[in-house]
Parts: C-alpha cells; structure tokens; sequence
C-alpha cells in the first residue's frame, strides 16, 4: 500500500510535468494584434525629438507620426525587421536602440554572459573544493586579522585626496594644452568648453526654436546655473518665461540686461517691454528703445503694430 | 616570494581597479557632451519621394530637373514655423528666376490654420504638400518642425538644418550646391 | 535674515559633521580610553534641520530675494508644490541629501550595537566625511541662499512636470533615503577593512541597515513606476531609462548583500565579497546620482542638473582608491577563509549562485547605461541602447533567478542530497507545473509568459508550505513574504505585457463605439481654463461586460508652451485596469481615444508594497527579538560563536 502510494505520486508529478513541458513547447507565440505588433517596433526605435525616450513612449508630433508609419508599413507586410531597416535609411544607425552584435557593441552581449560563465564556474569550483579539503588546515583568515594602525589609515586617506584631485585635474589639463588636437578632430570643442553655459545656451536656442520651450527652458537653466550672468542665457530664459506668463520673472532676468550696452540689449529690452505690457506698466518708452537699436528685427513689424494700436 | 593564490587575488584587485579607472575616466571625458541634435543620414544619398496633393487643391511630384530644390517642413501649430515662413516666401521668389525651387511639407497639420497662415504672411505662392499623419516628414527623416532638407539637380540630399533657417544659410547653400 | 540663518546652518552642518569624523576616529583609535558622546552626533542633524526648515520657510513666504525662490518659487504654485519644489531642482535637492546624510549620522551614531565598538566607531567616523562632503558641496557651490537684488515680485516656480502630482512629496525623499541608505553599508566596510573585523559580528550589525536601505529603495523604484504609469499617457511603468537604472544598480546589489549576508551571519565565508558588494553599492548610487546632475545621459528624469560632475567623479574616484589602498594596505592582503563553502546543493550555493545572477543584472543595466556615453565619448560614435536590448538580456536571468527563488530557501546550509531536494521540490514543481498546463488551455499566451506564470506557481506555493510550516519564526516569515512580493511583481510584469489590449478608435455623440474590446461612448466635452491652461475633458461611459465605468481623460493645453498634453483616466480592480487616453476632440463633440485593457498592472505595486513593508517587518522583528532576550554577547574581538565550525574560526579561536 505504501509502496504503491510512493510510486503513483512521483508518476503524477512526472506526467504533469511533461505535460507543462509540452505545453511550452507547443506553444505558439499567438499572433497579436496590430496595434501590440506597433508598439513593439516603437519600442525599439528612439524617438528623434525626445530626451531618452522610445518612439512607443514619446508623445511627441514627431513620434505619432513614425507610429503611423510604422502602422503602415506593417499593414502593407513588411517584417518588424525591414520596417526598422527602412528607419534606419532615414535617421541612421543610432536609431534602433537594440545593439548590433558587431564590432564594439558586441561588449554589450559578451560582458553579461562572461560574468555569468566566470561566475557559475566560481561558484562550482568553490563548492567542490570544499568537500574535497575539508580537512586541508587553513591560514588564519587575513580579513578577519588584525587591525591597521594608525600610520596606514592616514596613508589610504593621502591616497583618497590623490584620487579626488586627479579628476578635476584630469578636466583641466586637456583644456590648456588639447585644444588643438580637439579642434582638428572634427570642430568639436575642447573638454572644457564643452562644459561651457555657451553650449547649453545654444542647445536652448536649437531646442525653442523647435517648439520644445520646456527643453529650452531647462537648457537655459543649466546655462545660468554655470555661468549666472550670462546675458545670452538670461534673454533666452527670460523670453521662455515671458511665453509662460511669468512676467515679473522674465523683467527680474533681463533688466541687467536691458541696460548696458551688449549684443542682447535689443532682445532683453523687448522681453522687458512687452513684460512691462502684461503688467499694464508703462512700456512704449522701452519698445521705442528697441526699435531704435534693432530696427530690422524680425518682430520689429509687429511691435510697431503693437504701439500703433495703442 | 608571491604565492599563486596571492598572485590571482593582486591580477584580480588590479584589473578591477582598471576597469573603474578606464569607466571614469571616460566619464570625465564624457562630462557635458550632448548627444547633438542632428543627423547625418539620407546626405549624400538620393531624396525620398515627395508627392501628394497640395494646400491649394493641386497635386505635386518631386522631379530632378537639375535645380536645386530646398524642401522645408513646417506646420502651422509650431511657433518657428509662423515665423520663419515669410522669410521663406520671399526666398522662394527671389530664387525663382535662379531655377531654385523651394517646396515645403506642412505635416501634421490642420488645413483651415494652415491655408490661413499662408494668406496671413502674404505667402501664397508657396508650394505646401499637405501630410496629415507626418508620413512625408518622417520619410525624409525629419526629427522635428522646422526642419529643411537641400536637393541638388540630381536629386541628391547635399544638406539638413533642423530649427529654423536664416537668410544667410539658405543663400549659402544655394552658392554652393547649384 | 532667512538666507543668513540658512547659511550659517549649514556651515554649521558642515563644521560639526566635521567634528563627528575627528571625534569618532579618535575614539576608534583608543577604544579602551575614550568614547564619543552620543549627542555630538545630532549637531550635524539639528544645523542640517536648520538649513532645510530656512529654505522651506523662504519658499512658503515666497520670500523672492533668496536666489532658490526667486529661481524655483511662485506665488500660484499651491502649498504643497511649494514644499516638494525644495527638491525639484538640484540646489535644494542637495540640502535634501545632507539633512538625510546627517539623520542617518545621528540614528548611527546613538547606539552602539553590543561589542563592535571599534567597528562602530569607524563606520560614524566614515559616515560623518559623507556627510561633511556633501554638506561642503551644499555650503560652497550652492547657490540657494545668495541674495537677490533687486527682488522680483514673483518667480516662475517649479518645473512644470514636477508640480503636478502628489507622488512628488514622496518619491524623490524615498528614493534618496534609500540611494544614501548605502553611504551606511559602504561606512561599515571600510570600518571592516580598517579594524579587520568582518565575519558574522559584522554582517549582523549590518543587516538591519541593509534591509532598511533595501525596503525604502525597493518603496522608492515601484512608487516612480506607479507616477510614470499614471502620468504618462502610454501605459508604461518601466522604460530603461538612464535615471531609472540608476536606481535600480544599488538595488540590485543590496539584494545581494542582504544575501550573501547570510552566509557571512552563519559561516563567516565570503566577507571580501561582501564588502565589495555594500562598496559597490555606495559608489554605483554615487554614479546614479553622477548620471542624474551631469547631463551626460539624455534622460527625460534630468530636470535638476549643475556642474556639481567633476566633484562628484573626484569624489568616487577618492571613493574606490581609498578603499582599494585600505585592502592592499591590509596585513595579509585582502584574504577570505578559504574552503568554508557547502557542497553544490545547499543553501550557500544557492545564494552564491543568486549573488551571481543578481551582480550579472547589475552589470548588464550598467553596461547598457554607460555604454552610449562611453561611446559617445571614446570616439564620438552615436549608439542607442534601449528597452529591447536590457529585456532581451534580463529576461532570462530573471526567469534563472526565479527558478533558484523556488529551490534555495529549502536547501539545507550543509548540504543536501540531491533525492532530499527533489522530494521536497515535488508538490511545488507540480503546482507550478499545472498552471503551465491550465493557462495553455484557457489563456494562451507567448512562452515567456507562460514559463514565467509556471515558475510563479513554483515560487509561491513553496513560500506558502512554508509559511504555513514556520508561523512564529517571523524572522523567516518576513523573508518569505518579501520573496512572495518580488513574485507578484514579476507575475504583474508578465501579465500585463502578455494580456495587454489596446486600441484607438473616433467616438461621435450619441453612438457608442467598441474600441479594444470595450463600449465607449461619449456623455460631455467640456473645455475649461487652469491655471493659465486649456484642459479639455472628455467625459466617457465605458462598458465591458457587465461593468460600466465613468471616466474623463483630459488634453491640457498649455498656450505659455504651444504645447499639448495628455492626462490619461485609469480605472483600476483586482482583474485590471482600465486605461484611457484622450487624443483629440473636435468641435462636434467626436473624441479620439486610446482604450487599453491593462490586466495585472495593479500586482505589480501590490507587490512593490509586499516588498517594502517584508523588508521593514523583519527589521521591526529583529528589534524585538533583540530584545526579548538577554543581550547576545558578541565578543570582541573575537567573532560571534559561528553556528557552523569552520576550519579557520577553529584556528582563529585556538590563537
């Protein structure tokens, strides 16, 4: 009786094994439907416009259009693949955010499987060694010795501070004596240049003038936030904020500005009039400014039109 | 003397440490670069196709007649649009007698603001393919509005600007691709 | 008078942090003849106080001339965005940090845990240079309190995104606690590298500290998950993003260290590996915090960024020196008992081989994340890495993981045979084995899924045997309960992106219109203005079966940013939720929605919470059991009598 009992158990288990075992394994990946198929190749696709986000998680103009593309394309038939090949024609390699497994990419499939190859074989040596030397006497375990003296904490914080200097040592250097070798290298910007509010200055411009002012607006931070008294950052962010309604803000960033003579005297005294405008201030004195110092401006027309109506 | 076991413990110690010296230091050279907002994809290579039916009811094909063409993709709900398109329809007639053609793609967009956009900046005459879902824009690799895309004579993609366009470049291109 | 006040705090947050690093490691150099009073380690918390309370009190009188409310304030911003705006940039997050960094001084620094002395006072000493670290970046390169002249009227407040719900007064403190619970661990390993004491004394001490880090990083992931799901207008909870990795890097490791603790408690094996794992931690947060303020990884969460980078990289790099100099300074080297590991089947193994696939996780997310800033910076080529790459790699090894999850809490520590294991493993596998069978007839799906769904079974009905064996032992009961929300969150996981539906579709008024699966038809549009906003809502009646929910998803319409965003409406239940996007509407009342049926997400925080709170109850438990009895004697400096004798504890104790 028992016998039996402990022989049908093991078999039950053993045929539903088998049958969860074929269950996987016939399984079919069921055909979903379009709009899941969509999202699929979305999500592998960057979105052009965005900070980091996928062409499936961006709400942008930009991606709902590379959606309806994508929809159409594979209405039409085309496999997920030649639609990401059909992208990448477009907008480049970058575009596809899964790794080729070519060439230097290919680190990013070797590393994890070579941590867990050396780490399974740790493991397994290890384990062994212990039932074959149990016995095997040890050394005294070194971690668990004794402590460091005094002498040698002070020498691992000396080599602590030698450390931390090097970094922003290592920023410096190439500055002064790489600016050469950097610009010959493609135009791009020495190190330190790069960290430049000059460059979040121009992304923020780049990025307002494709209609992205939260973007821009951050950039311009990021720029301020380096250098506060960047009268380029200042203008740029004031304007942003002017968009947004924040008036008092916008007059505060540009009034330094507005006043000196510079090259965003023009711009800051238009943000600063039609601030001064919203806040019902007297502002036809400081857009008369304006139009004296920059008459050809592009809004030019319309501020006048603005003090004509007045 | 230095035993095996002491040996592999000092290979293992340094190549970790090689490892978090190579990763930061390439994070220090990495400090501030920003991904640049460009691509350089479709130069060099032949244009997509551009045709569709055109703000004003016409139809419209992209041919190579070996003229430059400056294709410009806009819509009226992107602010640099608005401003940038007076300047483009002044462009356009002063290229016209060059052979210099200037198309755009108003993408994404509702016609009525669009048509009343065009008439509001005196700028009829432009050619305006309409792209309800932004197929045409992302089928020239457009990452955003504005955005405009140089085609020599031979129908070759010579040069993108993304954001708007100044005078001074778009006469730049024209000296040096036609 | 505020900025004053708020400076001089913080100035004071910094000298007194100071005065804990020279105090503790004096009083760590002579143990026998000086000790360190218990309050100096609450200056540093009371000044930090000061600090943060200054600049919240500048920011709730929308005092305009100090620099950060000027900068981040507004008088239409409401009370509570006014609170939370201290962190939305990076100035104030910073005195975020050190009030966290000094709290945690002061929690440390007031018990001495029994017989670690020295231990203990290395660690406050460690600590306390964190501390005063980062209280010295706040004092000389923030700018919060700098005043303004001439003052404007009003400021532009906070970003936008970050002042627009409520999950903001709690994610990012959660988050930090738990990113800076780590500074802890790493405080302890190097006390452990200088006194020399790591074995199971020092995996005990530090036990409760990395479960506290684990719970509130654990609380903090999910939480940011749920925020982007109610928030961002696609249904995703997860998207690899920079910012989101970088959280997830010192997760993943504490849940190694919490395990291969363990090991460290019973047997005194593996305590260079430990170590290592609370170091990594530390500095793989510190790179988290690196990759959020320098802008080197394009993420949409960098909304507070400075040029604070090159410190914070000479910081992690003096960071990994210090450390590797105090191994390599060690008499003997970095040695570990050798030989103290089970055989292949037991439970060490088990937990080595976890170590294993947790630290290959880890390298993946890191590799994937530095990856296209190594690049870009090496040789300026352009390479994306994203969702598909870190799914494709992950998913596997966190099947692998799930399977041991199932296996190893019933290994026993010394080894098993393997007919013992397959015996016990017996009604697990078969449950698990007919879920496989019943979801393949009733709910066919893809194969991830079902293998996933099958391993679930596995995991939970051995948790449940478990449980149901061991009620008193709540110890071990608070362990397996963290298991079982790791499991209901990976269950959510797979079922929602197997059972997903969605679908878009135009409604006009008066018809109702099936839209992925569902009935929607429209019973109002309604436009209205919100602050300075266009918000749009349409108001839905949707019927699926017998259960008909009334939802409004909007499109708020900011003019200030001609830009137009989605709200989404989400109805949840136990089966699921219920997911609608507004896209557009047009004049006549017609409205183009996205419907998605999203089954299981509500697992998914159901077992983020399990997590949390398991994490929590077994540090509460743990309290109380230290108590009850009379105080365990742990001897120093010889190690706490190990439960399994090993070859060198025995030499160790002859000496």
């Amino acid at each position: 009786m028992v016998v039996t009992r402990r022989l049908w158990v093991p078999v039950v288990a053993v045929l539903v094994a088998a049958a969860a075992v074929a269950a996987i394994v016939l399984t079919h990946e069921p055909t979903p439907p379009l709009s899941t198929r969509v999202d699929r190749v979305a999500k592998t696709l960057r979105c052009p416009a965005c900070n980091g986000e996928s062409v499936a998680a961006s709400d942008t103009p930009i991606a709902r259009s590379m959606r309806a593309e994508i929809t159409h394309q594979l209405k039409d038939g085309r496999s997920p693949d030649q639609v990401r090949a059909w992208f990448v024609d477009r907008y480049g390699a970058d575009i596809v955010t899964t790794p080729s497994s070519r060439g230097p990419e290919l680190l990013l499939w070797a590393l994890p499987i070579g941590v867990l190859v050396l780490g399974g074989a740790v493991v397994l040596v290890r384990s062994r060694r212990r039932t074959t030397s149990a016995g095997e006497p040890t050394a005294p375990a070194a971690a668990s010795g004794g402590a460091l003296s005094g002498r040698r904490v002070l020498v691992a914080v000396v080599v602590c501070a030698v450390a931390g200097a090097a970094v922003p040592a290592a920023v410096a250097l190439p500055s002064r004596g790489g600016t050469d070798a950097a610009r010959s290298s493609g135009g791009t910007a020495s190190t330190s240049d790069r960290l430049g509010p000059q460059d979040w200055v121009r992304l923020g411009r780049s990025l307002d003038s494709r209609g992205d002012p939260t973007g821009a607006e951050q950039a311009y931070r990021r720029a301020l936030a380096l250098a506060p008294n960047n009268d380029a950052a200042r203008t740029g962010l004031a304007f942003d904020l002017l968009r947004r309604g924040h008036l008092s803000a916008a007059e505060w960033l540009v009034r330094p500005v507005a006043g000196p003579a510079g090259r965003y005297r023009p711009l800051a005294l238009l943000v600063l009039g039609l601030a001064q405008r919203g806040r019902g201030e007297p502002f036809a004195p400081t857009l008369r400014r304006f139009l004296r110092l920059a008459p050809d401006h592009p809004a030019a027309a319309q501020v006048r039109r603005l003090l004509r109506s007045r | 003397m230095i035993r095996p076991r002491h040996l592999f413990r000092l290979l293992s110690v340094a190549t970790g440490v090689l490892l978090a010296v190579g990763v930061l230091a390439g994070l220090t050279l990495s400090l501030g670069v920003h991904g640049e907002n460009t691509h350089r994809a479709l130069l060099g290579e032949r244009a997509p196709a551009l045709r569709g039916s055109t703000l004003d009811g016409s139809s419209y094909v992209l041919r190579p007649t070996g003229h430059l063409t400056l294709v410009n993709i806009w819509a009226a709900w992107c602010a640099p649009c608005r401003d940038e398109i007076p300047l483009l329809a002044r462009a356009a007639a002063d290229y016209r007698s060059q052979g210099v053609r200037l198309v755009t793609v108003d993408t994404r967009d509702g016609p009525v603001a669009a048509r009343a956009l065009l008439s509001d900046a005196n700028a009829q005459d432009l050619v305006a393919v309409v792209d309800p879902h932004g197929r045409l824009a992302v089928s020239w690799g457009a990452t955003g509005v504005p955005e405009t895309v140089v085609v020599d004579g031979q129908g070759i993609v010579r040069a993108r600007r993304i954001g708007a366009v100044s005078r001074e470049w778009l006469d730049s291109q024209v000296r040096r691709w036609s | 008078m505020t900025g004053w006040v708020g400076t001089f705090a913080l100035a004071a947050a910094f000298c007194s942090a100071l005065a804990c690093v020279g105090v503790w490691a004096s009083a760590a150099l002579r143990p026998a003849t000086r000790q360190a009073p218990r309050w100096l380690g609450l200056l540093p918390l009371l000044a930090a106080g000061a600090t943060v309370g200054a600049a919240e009190y500048a920011l709730l009188t929308h005092d305009f001339s100090i620099r950060f409310v000027a900068e981040n304030g507004s008088l239409s911003t409401p009370a509570y965005y006014t609170v939370t705006s201290l962190w939305a940039a990076h100035d104030g997050s910073l005195l975020l940090w050190v009030l966290i960094l000094t709290a945690y001084v002061a929690v440390l620094g007031w018990r001495t845990p029994a017989g670690a002395r020295r231990l203990h006072a290395w660690a406050v000493s460690c600590l306390s240079t964190v501390a005063a670290f980062f209280a010295g970046l706040a004092l000389f390169t923030g700018q919060v309190f700098d005043r303004v002249q001439p003052a404007p009227a009003d400021g532009p407040g906070p970003n936008p995104l970050l002042a627009d719900h409520p999950a903001m007064g709690v994610h990012p403190p959660l988050l930090y606690a738990g990113l800076l619970g780590t500074a802890v661990l790493f405080s302890y390993a190097v006390a452990a590298l200088v006194t020399g004491r790591a074995d199971g004394g020092w995996a005990r001490v530090v036990r409760p500290w990395a479960l506290w880090t684990w719970s509130v990083l654990t609380a903090g992931i999910v939480m940011g998950a749920w925020w982007s799901y109610t928030v961002l207008g696609w249904g995703g909870y997860w998207a690899w993003d920079p910012v989101e990795n970088a959280a997830l890097l010192p997760w993943l490791l504490t849940t190694a260290l919490l395990h291969s603790g363990m090991v460290l408690r019973r047997s005194g094996a593996l305590p260079a590996w430990s170590l290592s794992l609370a170091v990594g931690a530390f500095v793989l947060a510190g790179l988290g915090v690196f990759i959020t303020r320098s802008g080197v990884s394009v993420s949409v969460h960098t909304f507070a960024s400075s040029g604070v980078g090159v410190v914070l990289l000479a910081f992690l790099a003096a960071v990994l020196a210090g450390v590797v100099a105090l191994a390599l300074l060690r008499p003997g080297g970095l040695g570990s008992p050798r030989g103290s590991l089970g055989p292949v089947l037991s439970r060490t193994s088990a937990i080595l081989a976890n170590n294993v696939l947790l630290v290959v996780l880890a390298v993946t997310v890191l590799v994937g994340t530095l990856f296209p800033v190594l690049a870009d910076a090496v040789n300026g080529s352009q390479v994306a890495v994203g969702p598909s790459y870190f799914d494709t790699v992950s998913v596997p090894v966190v099947g692998l993981l799930l399977a041991l999850m199932g296996l190893g809490p019933y290994l026993r520590w010394r080894g098993d045979r393997g007919a013992a294991v397959l015996r016990r493993a017996l009604l697990p596998a078969a449950v698990g084995a007919a879920v496989v069978v019943c979801l393949a007839v009733k709910a066919p799906t893809g194969r991830a899924a079902l293998v996933t769904f099958g391993l679930a079974g596995f995991v939970l009905t051995g948790i449940v045997r478990d449980v149901v064996r061991r009620v008193g032992s709540w110890g071990r009961v608070a362990g397996m309960g963290a298991h079982l929300g790791f499991v209901l969150l990976l269950v959510g996981v797979a079922g929602s992106s197997a059972y997903a539906v969605a679908g878009e579709g135009t409604v006009t008024p008066g018809h109702s219109h099936r839209v992925a699966g569902v009935d929607v038809a429209v019973s109002a549009v309604s436009r209205d203005r919100s602050a300075g906003d266009i918000v749009t809502r349409a108001g839905l009646v949707l019927r699926r079966g017998d259960r008909t929910v009334r939802l409004s998803p909007g499109l708020r319409y900011s003019p200030a940013h001609d830009m137009t965003v989605a709200v989404p409406a989400v109805s949840s239940r136990v089966g699921g939720d219920l997911y609608v996007t507004l896209l557009s509407a047009d004049r006549n009342g017609a409205v183009t929605v996205r419907v998605a049926r999203n089954p299981m997400v509500g697992w998914i925080w159901a077992g983020g919470a399990v997590m949390a709170l398991a994490g929590l109850g077994s540090l509460l438990l743990r309290r109380r059991r230290r108590r009850a009895p009379a105080r365990a004697a742990v001897p120093e400096p010889a190690p706490a009598p190990p439960l399994a004798v090993t070859p060198d504890l025995a030499a160790r104790a002859e000496r």
